[in-house]
């Protein structure tokens, strides 16, 4: 083995070895599996995690935009805070804190596909939106 | 720290048994070796990251304050580099550019997109004319870098 393979792991930084500290200031939006339609609603959980994919627990603040026709809100009693926009489909979210969660419900009276995407906005952290939620209304 | 933790040396990479016993392994210096932390970061990869601070507000009259935005890097060191944010905050307020950055549009509004300037400051003058709290929320705009703003301001105006 030359020297030359034995050091050069040494200079890859991975995200593996982000200090729990500096992983935690880099939110990633994450979507959970939705429920089962109910009442043309379908909910489903948003989740912060860290570039470890460790659940992150943090207040976040996020912008939510679905497709046009479906409206957003939060679950009764569900984990996180609507700052603008309820009952739309352009709604500027809070996660909770203490979970980092927030408890989305889409609602959708006709039949056919509804996109969820989140992104930075006013307010915003470190934040990765990069994945959206496609969920069926039958 | 062990010498093969699987981090400063990562598995595989040279075995222990090639190691000179009197080479200690994990620096020995303030930043243990093994984990990344924003201090072990290269001086071009920090600045990558802005993170949105406020300055004390400074009352210039009871309907008049002015406030400092500032970037600092993720050690909390002010960033000497002018960046492009997106500010707002209640309608009842307005909000100008100060003497430190730009507008770039929106001036004497509720929404402004300005640049800082090369200290990374921002100065702002906000006005209301209501006994109110108003709250100045900043964001990511077109040609901004990776920023944290969440961190916002509050004012308090009470008019005499």
């Amino acid at each position: 083995m030359p020297i030359e393979d034995a050091v050069a792991p040494v200079q890859k930084v991975t995200i593996d070895e982000m200090a729990q500290e500096f992983a935690d200031k880099f939110a990633i939006v994450t979507f959970g599996t939705p429920g089962a339609e109910a009442d043309d609603a379908i909910a489903v959980t948003i989740q912060l995690k860290n570039p470890l994919m460790q659940d992150l627990a943090v207040k976040e603040r996020i912008r939510l935009t679905c497709t046009s026709g479906a409206a957003m809100s939060l679950v009764d009693a569900g984990n996180g805070t609507v700052l603008a926009g309820d009952g739309t489909e352009d709604m500027i979210i809070e996660t909770d804190e203490t979970t980092g969660s927030f408890d989305l419900q889409v609602d959708y009276a006709d039949v056919g596909d509804i996109t969820v995407v989140g992104g930075a906005t006013q307010g915003s952290g470190f934040v990765s939106c990069g994945e959206s939620l496609d969920l069926t209304f039958a | 720290m062990t010498r093969l933790d699987g981090h400063f040396i990562k598995p595989g990479s040279i075995p222990a048994d090639r190691l000179d016993p009197e080479i200690l392994i994990g620096g020995g210096g303030a930043i243990p070796d093994g984990a990344v932390t924003p201090a072990k970061l290269s001086v071009a990869l920090l600045s990558r990251f802005a993170i949105v601070t406020w300055n004390e507000p400074v009352e210039i009259a009871p309907d008049t304050k002015t406030l400092g935005l500032q970037f600092n890097d993720l050690l909390g060191q002010p960033m000497n580099v002018a960046h492009i944010i997106r500010i707002t905050c209640d309608e009842r307020a307005i909000m100008t550019v100060g003497n430190e950055g730009v507008s770039l549009s929106g001036d004497n509004s509720s929404d402004l997109i300005a640049q800082t300037d090369a200290t990374g400051l921002l100065t702002l003058t906000i006005t209301c004319n209501e006994n109110t709290d108003i709250f100045i929320a900043a964001g990511a705009t077109q040609l901004s870098p990776m920023l944290d703003c969440r961190t916002p301001a509050q004012l308090t105006f009470q008019q005499t």
